[in-house]
């Protein structure tokens, strides 16, 4: 599912991705940054934490180009300024709009120090309901939050995507993903980084208790086998059984039979518009 | 002389999309979900709030929203309809198309839950031909009888159903009364709202102008009497401005959403008119403050989704797509709450409609001996029906 949202095969309006000090998020939003850029006409990056130039000297030249960078020191500054927030900055940082767009935000957690929480829910809500911008990338740190701002922050995003903790050189991750159809999914997947920073590895996490649980479970019940008569036949029992001439079975109408397979007979089915067909298996519950 | 008189009746049946309840005899509309109406005692009393506890992603609230934004425009009511997490144009645009029952033979709101099978058999027998496919084998001492109506069918249908794989007709949709509250925060001229939040100030704003220009207050004059329907989605969450119930500044409750709805439902008691509100209230982490707005709302619901949490995955609820708690049921004109069949509820989403069905276990075959009595029991829920049930009934089996 990570791989999945990190190629920009899962579509995701607004990805936040939640670290913490010990697990940190930066190496999963460099490969993002560098995805999107790959993938995206225009990238828009708005640097709370680091300088550009950390950016600028992990990515490829080609790509450098279409990222536009946005000091997010100018809006945690802005003291005359009271109303500028990160919807209007971003608009305002791109003179017009060609192409797909994304949005990058190194840190919100700086931003939501200096602006009340529901303020920058709602900038990034509108960022990420506005057509011109494909996706939002946003990384949030955990640990300087309560959980209460964050809760908040994790609910106005299609996607979470928060580390947990790195295991033997694995990062391990929960990722959270809810499409617009209301479908919504949850693994927990790790990844390993080599010596350049890149993402290697991804691939779905098992922990050890998950394997245990795995083995505990008990097999399907078998009813048949619980049962104080005998149902099932054996084999000589299911030769004289097929042996058996059944009394209203007809004999010797070899004619008729070929006739019949002549003919074609279809079922024509009209499906009717208040008809509630079932696309569940009807026979699903019988565990045959 | 007598000191009999006889009662004038209010005529309720001149409003299009209502009628009398049975237990209370108040006015009712239906929440476009008819198996909905049946649960909560017949449908939404005019003149109350009901409250939507949304399902973690909000998904099905919004569905709800959607059939009740329906009913209103198929039986020619006013809508108002807010929203911050999208457009409200947009859910506008995603309305289910209503099934036209010319079949039907009247209003079976209340007792219908699923219309399928008796769709399914008109359609059925069409395919017969020949002219006497109405002619249906009775016993032969019947046959002279006089054809007696079942149903009554004078007044007007209450309750639709709906394809969900369709979208209502456009031109539908343009001839209805629909209002939008204004989304964006203007700066409000007199600041004499009590509250602190300011969006909920203008969305009260704008509901009481609806109700002034619109005549559908109680004490005002119009030829033509009809009910306004609010329907408010996602109130609460961080788009309007709300801080999980705290103040802005992180310390205390911000008592801004309890007093909306205090407000509006004292607009709404004396206004032809009914709201939904859909609220996130898992957003909310002071259990007493989900509370208090619960109280300050006429019917209470709670939609709990089984997407992306460990029950989707249990063998029981297989079945559904999440569960249905009733909060709370008004008690109008009565003491206790119109009685529910059961309090055990799960709603499934098919493949063209919304249903809330009674919870039923698949049948169990695996060794009943080993079970245990704990409370891992994943059915073992706190339901509170009204307000005056005591604080633990817990459901025993």
């Amino acid at each position: 599912m990570l791989e999945d949202l990190v190629n920009g095969i899962e579509n995701s309006r607004l990805v936040l991705v939640t670290d913490t000090a010990d697990c940190p998020g930066r190496t999963l939003f460099l490969n993002w940054v560098k995805s999107l850029a790959e993938r995206l006409d225009r990238l828009i990056l708005i640097c709370f934490e680091r300088q550009p130039e950390f950016f600028k000297s992990w990515l490829p030249l080609g790509l450098q180009n279409r990222i536009t960078f946005v000091d997010g020191q100018s809006i945690t500054c802005d003291f005359e300024l009271k109303n500028q927030d990160l919807f209007k900055v971003t608009t305002a940082a791109v003179p017009e709009f060609k192409g797909q767009t994304g949005v990058l935000i190194d840190s919100l957690s700086l931003h939501i120090l200096f602006q009340q929480t529901p303020a920058v829910c709602s900038a990034l809500h509108r960022l990420a309901s506005d057509k011109r911008f494909s996706q939002v990338v946003a990384v949030l740190h955990r640990d300087v939050h309560d959980p209460h701002t964050c809760s908040l922050m994790e609910h106005v995003a299609s996607s979470v995507i928060s580390l947990r903790n790195v295991h033997s050189g694995k990062h391990i991750c929960h990722v959270r993903h809810c499409r617009p159809t209301g479908k919504v999914f949850r693994t927990v997947e790790s990844f390993t980084v080599d010596d350049s920073f890149h993402i290697r590895n991804l691939k779905p996490h098992q922990s050890a208790s998950e394997n245990v649980t795995l083995s505990q479970v008990t097999p399907e019940a078998d009813p048949i086998s619980q049962l104080s008569f005998n149902l099932s036949l054996t084999e000589t029992e299911k030769v004289a059984r097929s042996q058996v001439k059944l009394p209203h079975l007809k004999t010797g109408f070899d004619e008729s039979s070929e006739v019949d397979s002549t003919l074609q007979s279809k079922i024509h089915y009209e499906a009717d518009d208040a008809d509630d067909f079932d696309e569940e298996d009807p026979d699903d519950d019988l565990n045959i | 002389m007598t000191s009999f008189q006889k009662k004038a009746r209010i005529k309720v049946g001149q409003i299009a999309g209502t009628r009398p309840s049975l237990y209370s005899n108040q006015l009712l509309v239906s929440t476009g979900i008819p198996s909905l109406d049946n649960v909560i005692g017949g449908g939404l009393a005019v003149g109350t709030v009901m409250l939507v506890e949304e399902d973690i992603f909000g998904s099905y609230a919004r569905l709800m929203l959607k059939y009740f934004t329906a009913e209103a425009i198929v039986s020619d009511q006013t809508v108002l309809l807010a929203s911050r997490q999208e457009s409200p144009e947009q859910l506008v645009q995603e309305l289910p198309a209503p099934i036209e029952m010319g079949l039907r033979s009247g209003p079976a709101g209340a007792s219908a839950i699923s219309p399928s099978p008796k769709a399914i058999a008109s359609g059925a027998k069409k395919k017969p031909d020949g002219p006497d496919e109405e002619k249906m084998k009775i016993a032969w001492r019947y046959q002279s009888q006089p054809k007696v109506q079942s149903t009554p069918t004078s007044g007007v249908q209450f309750g639709h159903y709906y394809d969900l794989t369709k979208v209502m007709d456009q031109n539908t949709v343009e001839a209805a009364q629909l209002f939008y509250a204004s989304s964006q925060d203007i700066p409000l001229e007199s600041s004499s709202g009590a509250l602190r939040n300011k969006s909920y100030c203008r969305l009260l704003q704008d509901v009481h102008q609806r109700i002034q220009e619109g005549c559908f207050g109680t004490g005002q004059k119009t030829a033509k009497r009809s009910i306004l329907r609010l329907g408010i989605h996602n109130l609460g969450s961080p788009l309007w401005g709300e801080n999980g119930g705290l103040n802005p500044s992180g310390d205390g409750h911000d008592p801004s959403l309890t007093q909306f709805f205090l407000a509006l439902r004292a607009m709404l008691r004396s206004a032809l008119a009914v709201a939904m509100v859909t609220v996130p209230t898992h957003l909310f982490h002071d259990k007493g403050y989900k509370r208090r707005l619960e109280r300050m709302a006429d019917t209470v619901i709670r939609l709990e989704s089984f997407a992306g949490s460990p029950k989707e995955k249990n063998p029981a609820f297989k079945e559904y797509h999440g569960l249905l708690h009733l909060v709370q049921l008004p008690r109008l004109n009565s003491l206790i709450p119109a009685q529910p069949e059961t309090t055990d509820l799960a709603f499934k989403l098919r493949r063209k409609k919304f249903t809330i069905e009674k919870l039923h276990l698949p049948p169990e075959l695996a060794d009943t001996t080993g079970r245990s009595q704990d409370d891992d029991n994943p059915l073992t829920s706190k339901v509170m029906i009204g307000c005056s049930s005591s604080e633990s009934s817990k459901l025993s089996f």
